[in-house]
This record gives C-alpha cells, structure tokens and sequence, in this order.
C-alpha cells in the first residue's frame, strides 16, 4: 500500500490536474453564487449575524425573499456532480497507466490517451456497478421497511429503528462492496484488456470473494481513513471557525487542502487495488469445451489472429517504453500491456 | 405483641390498607374557583373491548341570576363514531398528520348516555342538537330539558349512567395496543354563561359541538373519580390520588380527587416506567416509555423551568403535583396535550439532545395549566387565547433556558431559537395577510388554525413586548393572571388591562390606548415590513448631511426607531410613527453617517424581512465568503462522493 501511496504522491501533475479541474467546476457555482449573495444582501447589516454561526432569522428572512435566485446556482451544483462522475471515468485509464508505469511520471499525452481509450469500456462498467449497487443497497433496504411495516404492531420505536437500520447497513456494506469489485473490475478492464464490462465485473466478483480480507479489508481501511480525514476536519472547523476574513481564509486553505486529500486518497486505492490484483491469483474463468478444428481451420485461425490490429493502448505504451530506461522496463514487465 | 396478635395483624393489614378507599382529603383549604360543576365518577376499563362503562354524579350550580330550564352536555367521544360527524367531516379523519384507521371498526369510537335523572326525582330525556353548523349527524351535544328550572344559585345533582368506546388513538384520546389516553371521555356539562360573562349579552348556554380544530371549554369544580382497570395497568390521572384497592377478579380500583379544574384526564398502561423529583411545593411525575426511560431528567428539567418561569413571571402554581405521560410511538396522537396537572409529552427514541423536542413539548402543555386551565378560556372561540399565550411563553422559557437562538435545535452548527421557530411560521407564510388569529376555530381561514393561533399570536405579542418592555408587559400578564384566574377571561378583557397598563407606563409613547395595535394583528390581517430603502451623506462645509429614507411596504402602521452611527461612534434614535408609505430624515452632523438601522432592536418582530431593516456605507463582503467559501467546500465533497463511484 506504501507503494501506491509514494506513486500517488509522485503523480503530481495528474493530482493537480484533477483537483484543478474539480476546484474550476466548484468554482461555476461558488462565484456567481458570491456575487449573488453581495448582491442580494443590499449592503444589510443583518448578513453580520451570519460570521460568528448560523442564524436561522436572517438565513429564512434571506431565503423566503431571494430562494428563487439561489436554488438555480445549487441545481447547477446537482449537475456538475454528475458531470465530474463522468470525468472521474474518464480519467480512470490514465491513473491506471500511472500505476502500471510505476517508475516516473507519465507524459501529459500518454495519460489523455489512456483516458481517451479506455473511457467507453469504464462507461459500461458504470452502468453495470451502478445497476448492482442499486439492487444490493435497495433491495435489503426496502425489505427491512416492508418488514417494519407489516411487524408494526409488533415493535416500538427502537425495534422499528434496528430493522430499518439493519436494512440500510446491510445495503450499505453491499454497496461497498459492489463498488469495491468495480474497482477491481476496472484493473481488469486495463491489464487484461478486458472488453465485457459485464464479465470483467463478475471476474473482480469472483476476486474479492475469494481474497476477502486483501481486497474489500482493505478497501474499509480506504473508507477508515477518508472518515478520519472529515474528522479532523472537523475538528479543525470547530477550533478555527470562519469568523472573520483571516479565519475565512485559513478554513478555505484547510477545506481545500481536504479536498485534494480525497483526491490523492481516491488515486491511492486505485493504485491499491491495481497493486493487490498484479500479487493476487487471478480468477478461473470458466471456459467452454474446446473443440479440436481441423488443419485447414486452425491455419485460417492462426491468420486471422495475426491479421488483428494492435490495440491503441499496447502501441501506446510500447511507445512509451522505448522512452524508458531499461530497469523501469524490467519493472513494468508484469503488466500485459506494457511490452516486457 | 405476641406473636398470634402479630399473625392477626399481618392478616387483617391487607384488607385495612387495601379492603377500601379512602375519603378524598382535601386539596386546598379554600376553594380557588366557583367550583359549578362537581362530578363524582366510577368508571371501569375493559382493556379487551377499549369500553368504558360508567356511573357519573353531577353535581352543577347555576351562577346566573336566570332560571334555567335545560342543561346541556358535551359528548365529545361521538366525534369519532362515524365519517359524519363534524370532528370527521371537518377533519378528514387526521389530527396533526395522524390518520384514523377508518377500515378497522375497533379504530371507531363513541359514547352512550343509558340514564339520567335527577336525583331524588325525575329520569330525564335528552336530545342531540348541532348548535354550530346543523350537521344532524352529529351528536356531540345534547340538551336535556328540565321539568323543575333551577333557580338563581340553586344546584342541581344528576346521576347518569354511561358507557363509552375509546377509538384507536389519532385525536388525542383512546387506546394504541395496550395504552390508554382517556380524555373527553365522560358526559360534560357546558359552560352556561351569565349576562356580562364574556361576550354574553344575555344568560346562555355556550356547548359547542367537537370540531377538528377546537379544544375545550368547561367551567372549574371537583372531581371524584374511581378508575378500576385490570391490576397490572399503571393508572395516573388529573389531581392527587386517594387510594387503591385490589379486587379478587384481578382488577383494582384507584382513587383519584382533583379540585378547582377544568377536566379530568386519565391514563393506563402496563409499561410506564416513573421518574419523580420534587419542585418546591410541586411533585413531578414522569411517566415515560421504558425505551424513552433515560429521557428522564431531560423531562423533568424542562418541567422544573418552565414552573420556575411562570412563577416568577406570571404567578403561582398552586396544585401540589403535575404528571407528564410521555406516550408510545404508536400512540403520537395522544402526545402533546393538556388537561389540568396532567399533561402528555412526546419524544422519540435517543433523540439527540440539540433537538429539544421533549423539552419544547413539556414546557408548551405545562404553560397551558395556565393558559386553558387556570386562564380558562374559550378554546373554541378564542384559541389564540390559550395556545397563542402559550406559544408565547413556551418560546420565552425555552429561549432564556436553552439559548435564544439554540433552543429549539443545536445540532450540526444549525441552531434555531423558539421564539424564532414561531416568528418564522407566520412570516413566511406565501400569504401573511391570510387572517386574523381572532375568530372561531373552524371558521378560521382554512388550513391555517395552528399558524394563526399559534404562531401569529406568539409573534405579535413578542412585538407588544418589544413596544412596551418586558417589564411592562410582566406587568401586564401579571395582572392579567391575578384578575382573572379560575375565570373565563376574553379578548377584550385582556386589552382593557394593556390599555390600562401600558400607555401610562410607556408615557403616552404610543397614545392613550394601544387598541390601534389590536386592531391590525389580532382583529385584522395586516402585514408589517419597513425598509430601510437609503442612507446618503453628502459634504457641506464642516458639516456631513445624512439623508435616511425607511418605506413602509406592508399595510400594518407600527411605530419604529430609527439609529444612526456616525464615524466618530456616537449614535442618534430617531422615532417614526410609521404610518406614512415612506419617511426621509436628514441630519446634520460633523462626522457622517455610517450605517443605519430601523428598529434596531428588533421591537417589531412581526416585520416580515428584517433582514431590509438596515443600511451600511461599509459593507463587508465577508458574510458572503464565508457561504460562497463552505458551499464550494460541500460542492467538492459532492462531486468526490459520486467520483467514487467511477
């Protein structure tokens, strides 16, 4: 893991860039919602009230006059979300060549077009892990509501609580899990060249179920660490508060030093689990009976083997290893892609 | 004692502590009220058939110099017998978004009189009447015809016979599996109003039918009552208990004697778990839900507050004990409300202790023991009378005990006070102009009976307040309390004592009577805003010429002060009748003018936006940063949450 972790930190500019590019679309929001707010606050002095904590008089007088100019900027805010899920598939491909190439950084061309080329494939298999995820956290979930629902007399409010709760934890661990093997499913995608999102989804499956403690152990240890990161956070918040301009800015510095945090964290476990999978026995693959073609056939075949054309992503990467010296090349030799 | 004497006691002591119940020892050496109508009741819980079978003595003094020839009676449990009643047909089956289970015949309830006659004389036939809306299906009062009138201050003794079917509990009263809410339960008599007693210009019956959004209105006497349920129910009840005995059948019958009250309220289950502290002369009893049991002190605390407010500001509690019944989950209909000493609260399982809602739920039904049970006032006629007070109160009490601006929540850094939760429910309604508070509680404006009782009247009474001064309107309520406790007081009784309290102690600030005040937020629906629209300082000289324009953009005409700060920190109020649609001051000064604010204290907290109330030369960005600075932060987190699903 320290290793993922020294790679992650090297891979300076690919952290930079994904925190530039989610600062720049935090920021399509948070700007024109400030000049909103100066704006609107029509040089009142009761908006002071808000520096030392909240004040629910003056945000409610605030909002029932001037909701309707806020609540467009905070859809915008809903969409971006979405739209930055889409970026985070798209740079998947390149964090991964990040860490198949393991001994430097990668050229700013190399990442894009890993990213380029492997998007459609992490596409699908979000279509598919959210598919999944949504069946295993709702269907626990709404079967412990209909539970309580139909035991209703049966139980008090504490009773009530632990099956609805039972539910949401159970479809929450699920989820968890589901989004683990989706990670695992995206290493298969990449080393293996993988094309099925589906079948690449069900070999991760396979994976973290018969390596439970190395791959979903330590995806909880990623989640562990995340939540302690927002505790500390939290803590600092309530010693620095945002008071005045200076503590305004310190907190700004603190907030965005966190976020860049969850960036580096989330680089990590993929980095992790790309790690995990290269020590890890791969997953039987269930095969059909082979059967014997003839000469004649087996010739054609060998042809037509020959006559493919070589992936993007291995002409990529030869292209890059021939610009690496010869030990990173040793190194790089255990992933497929990377010629050995 | 030898040992056989010893032997003889030990099997004669159950029968002597247990084989009877006691006489009812009374309670206050003087009675506190007119004490008109006495009741002596026996009453039997069948926990299996939620039936109550009972025997009632009524015991009623006419207080009128009129001869009366009928007596009528409330028979509020047949506003659940079917979809027809008033309670029903106004309601539709739901009280404070609970629901009646209108498929289940247990859900239903209803109350049959078997017999009445007087004693010592004629049985008595009785009739339904509707005298609010002639809905003949509803049969929530009776009147019941006198062959002998009674005569001014003669009494009169009924002895009816009973029996009653306690609905599944949505409104208040009832049963939810094995607990029993029991209230409105017995044949009332109503209040028969002399000339002069209110708005009564001539001696008459006021017996409303139950309406979904009205409560009670009852005259004060004392009560007798025996509750017999199976043994393993505990039973707590309005007033002191006498006595219990244990029957052979497995039932026990508990004794229970109350005085100068208004109702009697009951209740049993096998459940309860009891936490008891002691305020000066006052018992408290908790009753709570096992699960809610380490709530306790949180109960009992908000309890020992609000005892502790209203005796100091408004006047004694003189009951020797109050009991708060904290119902299950499954009963939440029954939770939070009011009858006299006994009061029901409402929690939920580890709620959090930034989110005072027992707290907010105890202190409210225990500020009616003064508003409804002390101060007994019409609730069907004026409910801003008592709940509206109470509100006011409530956000009074929890405010100075938990914080003014954290006392209804403080969790997460989201803080709100009371008084600012009740502000907040009226003036940000879409339409604040939508009525008065004045008025009966089922022709107020449609949908808006909680906002325009509760949260209107809070507001505009905290902004009488803030005319006035608190201590002035202490005084105000102080005198209030004292001239018409263990009375039915009314709107205009309370503004005879503003009007003969408040213009004196305001030096005629705001005229001779504060009726014009009445007239906008009580009897009237006018919205109060004033802005201040500008603040221009211009150089002339050595001098500064600051201009200050406040609009008034609502239709209430409420007086306000105006202050300014200059640069060298000296300050100027300025008054404003606030009757024009706009005023502009212009002072001149060495120094300029810096920022402005009408009301600066907030006297008006029925202005709508108080957040258009000032103006700044210098304003500061920061506000706005600091939420422009928290939404990015809350944005990113947004968007890495979803990227892990990538």
């Amino acid at each position: 893991m320290l290793s993922s972790l020294k790679i992650t930190l090297r891979s300076r500019r690919m952290l930079w860039s994904m925190y530039g590019i989610s600062l720049v679309l935090g920021l399509l929001v948070t700007l024109p919602l400030y000049a909103t707010l100066k704006t609107l606050d029509d040089n009142s002095l009761a908006f002071m009230n808000l520096l030392p904590g909240f004040d629910y008089t003056v945000y409610e007088d605030f909002m029932q006059i001037n909701g309707k100019a806020i609540s467009p900027l905070l859809g915008v805010g809903r969409w971006l979300g979405i739209l930055y899920l889409f970026l985070s598939v798209f740079f998947t491909g390149g964090i991964l060549l990040q860490f198949a190439q393991s001994t430097g950084p990668l050229r700013a061309g190399a990442f894009w077009q890993a990213c380029s080329h492997y998007v459609s494939r992490n596409l699908r298999l979000l279509g598919v892990t959210l598919l999944v995820a949504l069946l295993t956290f709702g269907i626990p979930f709404v079967a412990s509501i209909i539970l309580a629902v139909i035991a209703e007399d049966s139980f008090t409010e504490r009773g009530w609580f632990f099956i609805g709760f039972s539910g949401f934890l159970i479809g929450w661990i699920l989820a968890t899990l589901i989004l683990c093997i989706s990670d695992y499913a995206k290493v298969i995608l990449f080393r293996e060249d993988e094309q099925s999102a589906f079948r690449a989804f069900g070999l991760a499956g396979r994976l973290v179920l018969g390596n439970f403690g190395a791959t979903f152990g330590r995806y909880w240890l990623m989640i562990a660490i995340g939540s302690a990161l927002f505790g500390v956070y939290f803590l600092i918040d309530s010693l620095i508060g945002m008071y005045n301009w200076p503590t305004i800015m310190l907190m700004l510095i603190v907030q965005q030093a966190f976020i860049f945090s969850r960036i580096v964290l989330k680089t990590w476990n993929l980095g992790v689990v790309y790690d995990v999978y290269g020590r890890l026995p791969k997953p039987v693959v269930p095969v059909q009976p082979f059967v014997r073609p003839t000469a004649v056939e087996d010739k054609e075949t060998d042809e037509s083997v020959s006559a493919q054309p070589q992936p993007a992503i291995d002409q990529l990467t030869e292209t890059l290893d021939s610009e690496k010296p010869a030990e990173a090349r040793e190194e790089g030799k255990d992933h497929p892609l990377l010629p050995g | 004692m030898n040992l056989h004497s010893w032997y003889l006691f030990l099997c004669l002591l159950p029968t002597l502590t247990f084989g009877q119940l006691p006489v009812p020892k009374p309670i206050f050496p003087q009675p506190l009220s007119p004490r008109l109508a006495n009741y002596q009741i026996q009453v039997r819980l069948n926990t299996n058939t939620k039936q109550l079978e009972g025997t009632e003595t009524l015991t009623w003094r006419n207080p009128s110099n009129d001869v009366i020839r009928e007596l009528q009676f409330h028979l509020y449990l047949n506003a659940f017998k079917d979809n027809k009643s008033t309670f029903m047909r106004e309601s539709g089956g739901q009280l404070r978004g609970d629901f009646i289970d209108a498929d289940n015949k247990e859900a239903w309830g209803w109350t049959n009189i078997k017999s009445m006659k007087v004693r010592g004389g004629e049985a008595l036939a009785w009739q339904f009447i509707q005298p609010d809306d002639q809905n003949y299906d509803d049969r929530t009062v009776i009147r019941v015809p006198l062959s002998k009138p009674i005569g001014p201050g003669q009494s009169i003794t009924l002895d009816i016979g009973f029996q009653a079917k306690l609905p599944k509990i949505f409104a208040r009263t009832g049963f939810s599996r094995d607990f029993f809410l029991v209230g409105q339960w017995f044949p009332k008599i109503g209040v028969y109003e002399p000339v002069g007693t209110r708005y009564a210009t001539k001696g008459q019956w006021n017996c409303h039918q139950f309406h979904a959004h009205s409560e009670f209105y009852a005259d004060y006497g004392v009560y007798d009552v025996d509750i017999t349920t199976p043994k393993q129910f505990w039973v707590e009840a309005t007033g002191l208990m006498q006595g219990e005995v244990v029957h052979k059948d497995g039932t026990k019958t508990l004794r229970y004697h109350a005085e100068d009250v208004v109702d009697f309220a009951w209740t049993a289950s096998p459940h309860f778990q009891e936490a008891v502290e002691q305020w000066r002369h006052v018992k408290i009893t908790v009753l709570l839900q096992p699960e809610h049991a380490d709530q306790a002190k949180r109960h009992l605390d908000a309890a020992k507050a609000a005892l502790a407010y209203f005796d100091k500001y408004l006047g004694r509690y003189p009951f020797p004990n109050l009991t708060v019944v904290d119902p299950p989950i499954h009963a939440s209909g029954a939770a939070g409300m009011e009858y006299p000493t006994f009061i029901t609260a409402g929690t939920a399982w580890k709620i959090p202790e930034g989110m005072r809602i027992p707290e907010g739920v105890t202190v409210h039904e225990f500020g009616h023991q003064y508003f409804m049970q002390l101060l007994a006032s019409n609730e069907f006629e004026e409910a801003w009378l008592d709940e509206g007070f109470n509100q006011y109160y409530q956000g009074r009490i929890m405010d100075a005990t938990y914080g003014p601006k954290t006392a209804t929540i403080d969790l997460f850094g989201y803080r709100m006070g009371d008084l600012e939760s009740s502000r907040d429910g009226y003036v940000h309604l879409d339409n604040p102009a939508i009525g008065a508070s004045f008025g009966n509680t089922w022709q107020l404006a449609e949908g808006y009976y909680g906002v325009l009782t509760y949260y209107k009247t809070a507001t505009w009474l905290q902004t009488l307040e803030g005319l006035v001064s608190r201590p002035v309107m202490d005084e105000i309520m102080r005198t209030y309390f004292d001239r018409w406790k263990f009375r039915h007081p009314n709107a205009d009784n309370f503004i005879a004592i503003v009007n003969e309290i408040a213009p004196k102690r305001t030096g005629y600030r705001y005229g001779s009577d504060m009726t014009w005040f009445f007239d906008q937020v009580l009897y009237g629906d006018k919205v109060c805003d004033y802005k201040l629209a500008a603040l221009n300082t211009q150089k002339q000289g050595n001098q500064y010429r600051s201009t200050i324009r406040i609009d008034r953009l609502g239709d209430a005409q409420l007086p306000v002060d105006l202050l300014l700060h200059f640069e060298d920190g000296k300050e100027l109020m300025l008054f404003w009748d606030g009757k024009a649609r706009t005023k502009t001051f212009t002072i001149n000064r060495p120094t300029e003018a810096i920022w402005a604010k009408v009301d600066p204290t907030q006297k008006l907290y029925i202005d709508i936006n108080l957040n258009n109330n000032s103006l700044t030369r210098k304003p500061s960005s920061a506000p706005a940063a600091k939420y422009a600075a928290r939404l990015l932060f809350w944005l990113q987190n947004w968007m890495h949450w979803l990227a892990w699903l990538a």
